[in-house]
């Protein structure tokens, strides 16, 4: 199935089922629709369609878990004409074309004539491939849509098989059994980079590390104990040591393809002394106690990473042990009372968490910048650690501003005053690794899509 | 949900609905769970069978064997292998499994669901606990028929070694053997999860063990309930086999 707008493997928005769009007044967008694509079923590609996915997709009785991700700010949708559509926001958003590329444009009267539970088991759509079964939990396969407005695709035949062993999936590669894999642990990289029949494909990927601390609790509401912290880990000999090189460091707290990321912030440099000079500024000569908490098993060596960091900060006096846990305990702890209010931080006071955490966010959807901070006050899971007036008032300033100059000097700007106040210690982005046959000839994105349209075989 | 119903009546409720196979829905997939269950079941069955196969075929022969070379090389040799069997975690033997004949040797497919050759691996990785267990129960069950009288007047009749060993110790040391068939199965449909797992095996043990990390609690609800179903079913089945096999057990109660 194709989206309406797609994104680059940097995240630009790009035309596919919309060739162009415009701003009409702050809350509207129109899209002109592109001529002449038919669904696989012959059934043509017109406005009533767009309309259909989206009405759908606002509709309560479908309990549309993307709803309040990628299209809360959707109001409603308008067909002009056949090619034109025209969709309302509730408030300037400037961040729709990257949320609505998550889209996939299905047939309105196919799907309203089978329903939702058969159109399931077999989808239909506009896209380079054509689904051809399923087999549940074991492996998809689709063949090339020869009809496909871009033309066909070069790889005829794909299938995708979910392997969930990180070995055995390297297994699979090195016996030939599978063409590509992806999220090859770091441990194992070296053993695919070391025969000449395969290829180890990189990129750098959305996901961010970071270390959260509880700024309602004291001693974290002092921002020379938060920058403290940031100088007190070596995250260079981590990602060395512990992730075999597959991460890059981050100075922001979100990803490098989101708007108002400026490489030429700094990250705190690794200053152990400097660390233990800010803590007595701050009154603890001495360093102190707190607890740390983080999952296990969901982020690459997290548990590693955890005591890693622990057992540096030990360096600088402060005494603490990772406490890791299965990643659903540890986010329901995390997310705490949600019933709490936000503001003046009594829900993060109310938190089991009341030290430092460690967590991952990945802002896949890069054009909306405030997806990762968890720092807005408005937020439901963000904002629990820490928020500030101030900070919102730019992030709103953000959200709000729709000429593109102008907001990208207003998110680096935000993200300065991020990287001053230390709301957490800035860690890492993973880096994604890809196994394939030296043959196959594709880009990996960073998004972990797997482009196949755009994949060939050379030989 | 009704979670704030007293647990009595939470539990009354939850029976009222899986008598007529419903399990609620899925939290993760949004669907009936008894029917994300059964879906899966085949493949697990499919597994369990051919582990239980290869099992049988080489337990019981290589066990009758060890029983009647007692003492020798070959009995040494059966018992170690059968020690390893035991001892060796399932994991680790598909990982070799994997590795030495998919990878190096290019000789089986490396995982997944396809045609027979997909099921070797996986079966003889799922096998060898039980097969150790079978051999070494073989063993001493005919250890135990050899050594009876009936053996002597077997072999007085002038019948030939082999039709003595398999056509009148074999059937008496029958009963245990068959039991711990019986007993394997069971525990091979519940305790596929590691080999699916390595394998990518599209079985009940897969979606078991990924619904308990995302606490999808209606799937795990119906899968433990059909496997626990499997396991009763199993030793009925069984015990409905013994009156075949020995006709001194009786349903009749002795007068």
């Amino acid at each position: 199935m194709d989206p309406l707008i797609a994104l680059s493997p940097t995240m630009e928005p790009q035309p596919a089922l919309a060739t162009q769009w415009s701003v009409i007044n702050p809350t509207t967008w129109e899209l002109k629709l592109r001529t002449g694509v038919k669904f696989q079923n012959g059934d043509p590609f017109t406005a009533k369609d767009v309309k259909f996915n989206f009405d759908r997709i606002l509709d309560p009785k479908t309990q549309s878990r993307q709803l309040s991700v990628y299209y809360a700010k959707v109001a409603g949708v308008a067909i002009v004409d056949d090619f034109t559509v025209r969709i309302t926001t509730n408030g300037p958003w400037p961040g729709i074309l990257a949320a609505i590329s998550f889209m996939r444009v299905a047939p309105a009267d196919y799907f309203q004539k089978v329903g939702a539970d058969a159109f399931a088991q077999h989808p239909i759509g506009t896209g380079p491939y054509e689904f051809v079964s399923w087999v549940k939990d074991g492996s998809v396969t689709l063949k090339a849509n020869p009809d496909y407005w871009r033309g066909p695709a070069k790889i005829k035949n794909v299938t995708f098989k979910v392997v969930t062993d990180n070995s055995s999936r390297v297994a699979q590669l090195l016996a030939g059994d599978a063409d590509l894999i992806d999220n090859v642990p770091p441990s194992l990289a070296a053993q695919i980079k070391g025969r000449s029949d395969l290829q180890l494909g990189t990129v750098r990927s959305m996901n961010t590390m970071f270390i959260g601390m509880n700024s309602f609790v004291k001693p974290f509401d002092d921002i020379r104990v938060r920058q403290a912290l940031n100088y007190a880990i070596n995250w260079q000999q981590i990602i060395d040591g512990l992730l075999n090189g597959s991460a890059v460091r981050n100075a922001s707290s979100t990803g490098a393809l989101t708007l108002g990321y400026d490489s030429t912030v700094a990250p705190y440099p690794y200053d152990p002394a400097k660390a233990r000079q800010l803590l007595a500024e701050a009154g603890y000569p001495q360093g102190f106690s707190t607890t740390f908490a983080g999952p296990v098993g969901r982020y690459t060596a997290d548990k590693l990473v955890g005591e890693a960091v622990a057992g540096q900060l030990q360096q600088v006096g402060i005494r603490t042990q990772y406490e890791g846990s299965d990643f659903n305990d540890f986010f329901t702890k995390f997310l705490s009372n949600a019933a709490l209010s936000l503001s003046g931080g009594a829900r993060g006071k109310a938190s089991q968490i009341q030290g430092l955490y460690l967590l991952g966010c990945n802002n896949a959807v890069g054009g909306d910048f405030d997806f990762c901070n968890r720092l807005h006050l408005s937020s439901k899971t963000r904002g629990i650690y820490f928020n500030t007036p101030e900070l919102d008032a730019k992030l709103d300033a953000v959200s709000a501003e729709t000429n593109a100059t102008a907001r990208l000097g207003l998110a680096k700007d935000a993200y300065r005053f991020i990287h001053d106040q230390a709301p957490w210690v800035f860690a890492y982005d993973d880096i994604l690794n890809y196994g394939a046959k030296a043959g196959l000839t594709w880009t990996p994105r960073p998004d972990a899509f797997i482009d196949v349209y755009g994949a060939s075989w050379s030989r | 949900m009704g979670l704030n119903e007293p647990l009595h009546m939470q539990y009354l409720a939850f029976l009222k609905s899986a008598i007529t196979g419903d399990f609620g829905r899925s939290f993760q997939y949004h669907l009936p769970a008894l029917g994300l269950v059964l879906e899966r079941l085949p493949a697990t069955l499919e597994l369990s069978f051919a582990a239980l196969s290869v099992a049988i075929a080489v337990g019981i022969p290589t066990g009758i064997l060890a029983a009647t070379r007692r003492g020798s090389l070959s009995d040494a040799i059966a018992s170690s292998l059968a020690l390893f069997g035991q001892t060796i975690p399932g994991f680790w033997l598909g990982i070799m499994l994997i590795w030495i004949f998919a990878v190096s040797l290019h000789l089986l497919p490396s995982g997944g669901i396809g045609d027979f050759r997909h099921l070797i691996l996986p079966a003889i990785a799922l096998g060898s606990y039980s097969t150790a267990s079978i051999m070494r129960l073989t063993r001493a069950s005919m250890l135990e028929a050899l050594g009876r009288d009936y053996m002597r007047t077997a072999r007085a009749k002038g019948l030939r070694e082999k039709a003595v060993v398999l056509g009148h110790a074999l059937p008496n040391a029958a009963i245990p053997i068959v039991t711990i068939v019986g007993l394997q199965l069971g525990t091979l449909l519940g305790g596929a999860v590691v080999t699916e797992w390595v394998f990518a095996w599209p079985g009940v043990g897969r979606l078991a063990v990924q619904a308990v990390f995302a606490r999808d609690y209606p799937i795990v609800q119906a899968s433990v309930l059909i496997v626990a179903m499997g396991f009763i079913f199993i030793n009925t089945a069984l015990d409905l086999l013994y009156r075949r096999l020995d006709p001194r057990i009786s349903r009749r109660a002795p007068r």
